[in-house]
């Protein structure tokens, strides 16, 4: 009797500890979740620091990629391109890795200071140099980060 | 099979039940609560996405700006009612709108009122008129 009563207690207590590792598990997942999501959030709202930054006279280097703005800020009188490449939003600094502009599009690619990457598409009005919307931010890891570690 | 064996095996049953019990409830309770937790994160991100598509709505251009500002920025109060109207919020679910002091838009909070909810789940956003095409009147009459 003693065996099967010691193989019983056996399976209770394993059952018992796989199912509470179960339960551990899930909560871990929900917050490696809830982190992932406030990263995107930190970079949904470097992008929207970007937009507000792209108004007024600066809005004439929506035109250009960002590597030509140097040499594009004769043709932009009165504006700095440094106000797009960077600053600090909340309380995280972000800098503009790259921005592509297209017909009625541009890609925009900002990175956060713990190296978090996110680019998004911006909808472009094709008559003047202005931003109409903004996409969903698709994260790129922190590639750039770690390998400057 | 002596008496002894069958005490001492009671005894290890007894004891593994006992304990196999208490660990079940603790799993089930970890589960309860990680479930809810899932549910309020869900009920965050839809609040949000809710607000990021109807700032990109036609219905949002004129009612979210602040018309007797210079500066092309949103009325916060227009604002917070309209997102608050138009959006199917949970009533767990609260928002707080605060304006960004170098001016770049508004910041919206989002959490959940409720005390069992450990950690507390709030997420926080930029929302700029300009990113949404709401300055495009400004521009063209600057």
């Amino acid at each position: 009797m003693l065996p099967l009563a010691l193989t019983a207690s056996a399976v209770l207590l394993l059952g018992s500890a796989s199912l509470y590792t179960l339960s551990l598990q899930k909560r871990l997942r929900i917050h490696s979740s809830q982190h992932r999501e406030q990263g995107a959030d930190q970079l949904r709202s470097a992008a929207q620091a970007f937009a507000a930054a792209a108004r007024g006279p600066e809005a004439c280097f929506l035109r250009w990629p960002s590597i030509e703005w140097a040499s594009a800020a004769q043709d932009c009188s009165g504006s700095d391109p440094s106000r797009l490449s960077g600053g600090v939003v909340g309380e995280m600094a972000w800098s503009l890795l790259d921005w592509q502009p297209f017909t009625e599009s541009g890609q925009l690619k900002v990175q956060l200071a713990d190296g978090r990457t996110g680019s998004f598409r911006l909808s472009l009005d094709s008559l003047v140099p202005s931003i109409l919307g903004i996409s969903e931010v698709q994260l790129q890891g922190r590639g750039l980060h770690l390998e400057a570690e | 099979m002596s008496l002894l064996e069958v005490v001492v095996s009671s005894v290890v049953l007894a004891s593994s039940s006992s304990g196999a019990l208490g660990v079940w409830n603790r799993a089930a309770i970890e589960i309860q609560r990680s479930t809810q937790l899932d549910e309020h994160a869900l009920q965050l991100e839809t609040a949000r996405i809710a607000t990021h598509r109807w700032l990109q709505s036609d219905a949002a251009s004129s009612v979210v700006i602040d018309s007797s500002s210079p500066d092309c920025r949103f009325n916060p109060e227009a604002l917070e009612a309209a997102v608050a109207d138009r959006l199917p919020l949970g009533s767990e679910l609260s928002t707080h709108w605060s304006a960004d002091p170098q001016g770049l838009g508004h910041w919206l909070e989002l959490s959940v009122d409720v005390l069992q909810a450990m950690p507390l789940l709030k997420r926080r956003l930029l929302f700029s008129p300009a990113a949404y095409g709401l300055c495009k009147q400004e521009e063209l009459s600057s």
